[in-house]
């Protein structure tokens, strides 16, 4: 906690706390970034559902470069804010809760991408068996979990601590 | 003459609004949602078009723009909540009527791409590149909904100027 209050009260923490538009910036990156990530995986997750059969994972192999992209920018503007309100933001549930359904969110994108990876060995399957489509529908829904627990951090962030 | 601002405020779903605590913070975060399938459509679309996603077909990619457009309908339904709940928050907020300027700019960039672009690249194989008319088209959407999201993000640093 000593260390977050640190990184809280460096000069960092206190320009993205106090400067009207360091913030508002940094969110602006972080809603992009968000749009491209969770868009990207979600649309993943529709043609492993059976969405565009037509469309080979080809596509996928050049979107998967711009979804890290995304990310990065995320993990960026997001450290970056962290910064602002440490203490507050490592206590709190819903950022907690957030942290957790990104890396099961993560995990289950790696799951699929393997799945996927074995199937182009040969033909690509017509379908995908049931097991991972249920993996599917869990992971867009733990990525909508990410976009809930995000949002409601803002609502729930306690008072600064000094 | 009533503007939509009054409208909204006063409407039914404006009393909705009121009585349920969370129905704001739940709309921002279904905002959210429809602005990442939204944006998760138009790159598996444009990218293809600009040549960025290689190797499939822009008619095999162009059955996800029906994401897109159940993302943009979530996103007027959340944003009428919006504005039924706060209508002064968004009446005079130049981040609010940039950000209505360049969804038109979007809409009619989109038009022209469905009537002047999409049939030639409908019949186009899986990796001939696109006309260059159609890539500027869809460079243009991608830059503009970027820009319709930072306007929607700079919306509440925005709300006081202008207002009084």
């Amino acid at each position: 906690m000593n260390f977050l209050l640190w990184i809280e009260r460096s000069w960092l923490g206190q320009f993205i706390a106090s400067d009207t538009y360091a913030a508002p910036a940094l969110l602006c990156f972080h809603a992009v970034g968000m749009g491209i990530v969770v868009g990207a995986i979600w649309m993943y997750n529709f043609r492993i559902l059976g969405f565009s059969r037509r469309m080979s994972f080809t596509a996928f192999t050049n979107l998967k470069r711009v979804a890290w992209i995304g990310f990065f920018l995320n993990l960026a503007s997001g450290v970056l804010l962290f910064t602002a309100s440490a203490s507050r933001l490592i206590v709190n549930l819903n950022f907690q809760l957030k942290m957790l359904f990104m890396v099961l969110g993560g995990l289950t994108v790696w799951w699929l991408a393997r799945v996927v990876a074995q199937g182009s060995e040969r033909e690509e399957p017509a379908s995908f068996p049931m097991g991972v489509k249920a993996i599917a529908v869990v992971s867009a829904l733990f990525w909508c979990a990410v976009i809930f627990t995000g949002r409601y951090i803002a609502y729930t962030l306690g008072p600064p601590n000094f | 003459m009533h503007s939509i601002y009054q409208f909204l405020g006063e409407s039914w779903l404006s009393r909705q609004a009121q009585a349920i605590p969370d129905l704001f913070a739940i709309s921002e975060s279904l905002h959210f949602v429809g602005l990442s399938l939204l944006l998760g459509s138009l790159l598996v679309v444009d990218l293809r078009v600009l040549g960025v996603i290689r190797g499939v077909s822009y008619a095999s990619v162009m059955v996800f723009i029906w994401l897109a457009v159940v993302g943009f309908a979530i996103n007027v339904a959340t944003g009428a909540i919006f504005i039924a709940t706060e209508p002064s928050l968004y009446e005079t907020n130049p981040a609010f009527q940039w950000k209505l300027a360049l969804i038109a700019v979007a809409g009619v960039n989109a038009g022209w791409f469905m009537l002047r672009e999409h049939k030639a690249l409908a019949d186009l194989p899986d990796d001939a590149p696109a006309p260059l008319s159609a890539k500027w088209s869809a460079g243009l959407s991608l830059s503009v909904w970027v820009l319709v999201i930072l306007c929607g993000r700079l919306l509440p640093t925005f709300a006081d100027v202008g207002g009084g």
